[in-house]
């Protein structure tokens, strides 16, 4: 079963409250950091939803999905509250 | 220049004596070196980049400049930046949250400078500027985790975004029951699209109409409405914290200082029915001691000084519907002033003046106040008008 890295990186703030759920698991992130999960080799839509530091304007993150060193899908989000659905097409 | 001269006339003399067949050559070389050497002082950017590079390291000058930490005008040059800023460009390792939390001293600590130039990149004045914010009870500093800590857990943003589930699950399945390669691909391009309008949208669950019933896109919206609208009272709350900042502004041209300004203010909300509720109205205070040049006297420099004492109370009568920003906020106080040095002929040496200012809202953080003042001293009205930057949002 392939497995899919994912890549969180939280800039400019200390509070966050992130989920990334994709193929029924579900990820969560309070920093920046990576998890590895397995995932059948099909197309996903994964879903990024959350809250970032309500005291910091600037507050940015960056989401990756990495399947080996092939990037499948990125987003920078800005906003601070916020859902993404990003396509995630599994080899 | 000497330099170059005289190497032009040693130049001009070893080709006459012993290389006279390369004096044409040497000449037009040299001729380009100097045009080039005047498009160079004449480009803004070449000469400010060699003094700046004086300064700090060149390599990072790009990155201050991308970031607004420097900017240069005509014969300017002017730097604004918090500690932390600073430290983020030199090190770009330190967004980590650990880091964040650790460098919040720097966070707090605005510093600035304006520099003016003369032809020669010699300083002619020179504008340096502090800001602290010495209380900040504007950023959360608790252990816990800000959300975990108000209800705002994983398991409550998954259940608030659940049914979108169904939306996701109907778009794979589309896209896994095509084994046409070609088709594939046009059907994950098309959602693609779908989903990036959505990412563009501020959150419109409609935009999966097609694969969501009216009922559900109304409960997904409810539930996230009721989620956000909880985060939305916690930024609230948090933004009418206490702010205590110091401020400095210094002045020197001319070979003097010609102002020396220093600031203490005071910002509180309050007024809210119980202790969660956003604040109504803002508390202000602050006192100023500022020492300046006499403009009537510019032979000494600072030999004015002038304390200033101003209190009151701050309403936002106006919101932005989008981002909760003020539109227009109305401001009555009072303000007292002592002028210990420097009193102009016929001026008063302290008098006491009731204020009542409206400030509208001309861009973000930018405000246009209009002030009506009685003096208590004189019993005159005086109006005033005049750009206010909102340098509360400085440490937000």
């Amino acid at each position: 079963m392939p497995t899919v890295r994912v890549n969180v990186r939280l800039e400019l703030g200390s509070q966050y409250q992130i989920i990334i759920k994709i193929g029924g698991q579900v990820l969560h992130f309070q920093d920046s950091g990576s998890q590895t999960i397995s995932l059948d080799s099909r197309f996903y839509i994964a879903k990024i939803a959350g809250f970032q530091d309500p005291t910091n304007t600037n507050s940015t993150v960056f989401v990756e999905f990495k399947q080996a060193s092939t990037v499948l899908n990125s987003i920078t989000i800005d906003e601070r509250k916020f859902i993404k659905l990003l396509n995630v097409d599994v080899n | 220049m000497k330099k170059n001269i005289i190497a032009f006339f040693v130049l001009c003399i070893l080709s006459k004596a012993s290389v006279a067949q390369d004096f044409n050559a040497i000449l037009s070389q040299k001729a380009e070196q100097k045009q080039q050497s005047a498009k160079d002082a004449a480009d803004q950017k070449i000469n400010f980049k060699s003094v700046v590079t004086n300064l700090i390291a060149g390599r990072y000058y790009q990155a201050l400049v991308k970031n607004g930490i420097i900017n240069q005008g005509d014969g300017e040059l002017k730097i604004k930046s918090t500690i932390y800023g600073l430290i983020r460009i030199f090190d770009s390792t330190k967004r980590e949250k650990t880091y964040f939390e650790k460098f919040r001293w720097a966070r707090n600590t605005e510093f600035g400078a304006g520099v003016e130039l003369d032809k020669n990149n010699k300083i002619q004045a020179f504008n340096p500027s502090l800001t602290i914010a010495i209380l900040n009870k504007r950023e959360y500093k608790g252990k816990a985790n800000f959300f975990d800590k108000n209800g705002i857990s994983p398991t409550k943003i998954e259940e608030a975004t659940k049914i979108l589930d169904k939306a996701i699950s109907k778009m794979e399945e589309e896209v896994n029951v095509i084994t046409d390669p070609e088709k594939r691909k046009e059907k994950i391009a098309a959602i693609a699209a779908i989903n990036d309008k959505f990412n563009k949208s501020a959150v419109d669950f409609s935009i999966y109409e097609k694969w969501l019933s009216k009922e559900e896109i109304k409960e997904l919206g409810s539930k996230w409405k009721e989620l956000t609208g909880k985060y939305d009272s916690l930024q609230k709350k948090l933004s009418g914290a206490p702010l205590l900042t110091y401020g400095y502004e210094g002045g020197y041209s001319g070979s003097k200082w010609n102002k020396l300004n220093n600031k203490l203010e005071f910002l509180v909300g309050f007024g809210g029915t119980t202790k969660d509720t956003t604040r109504k109205y803002d508390f202000y205070a602050g006192v100023f001691y500022d020492i300046t040049q006499d403009t009537l006297n510019k032979l000494s420099s600072l030999n004015r000084n002038v304390f200033t004492a101003k209190i009151g109370v701050n309403k936002v009568l106006f919101k932005h519907d989008a981002d909760g920003s003020s539109i227009i906020e109305v401001f009555g106080g009072a303000e007292y002033q002592n002028i210990s040095k420097g009193i102009y002929t016929g001026e008063k040496k302290d008098f006491l003046k009731l204020d009542l200012t409206f400030s509208f809202r001309l861009a973000k953080n930018l405000y246009l106040p209009f002030e009506l003042k009685y003096n208590a001293t004189t019993g005159r009205f005086e109006g005033y008008l005049d750009l206010k930057f909102d340098v509360v949002n400085i440490f937000k």
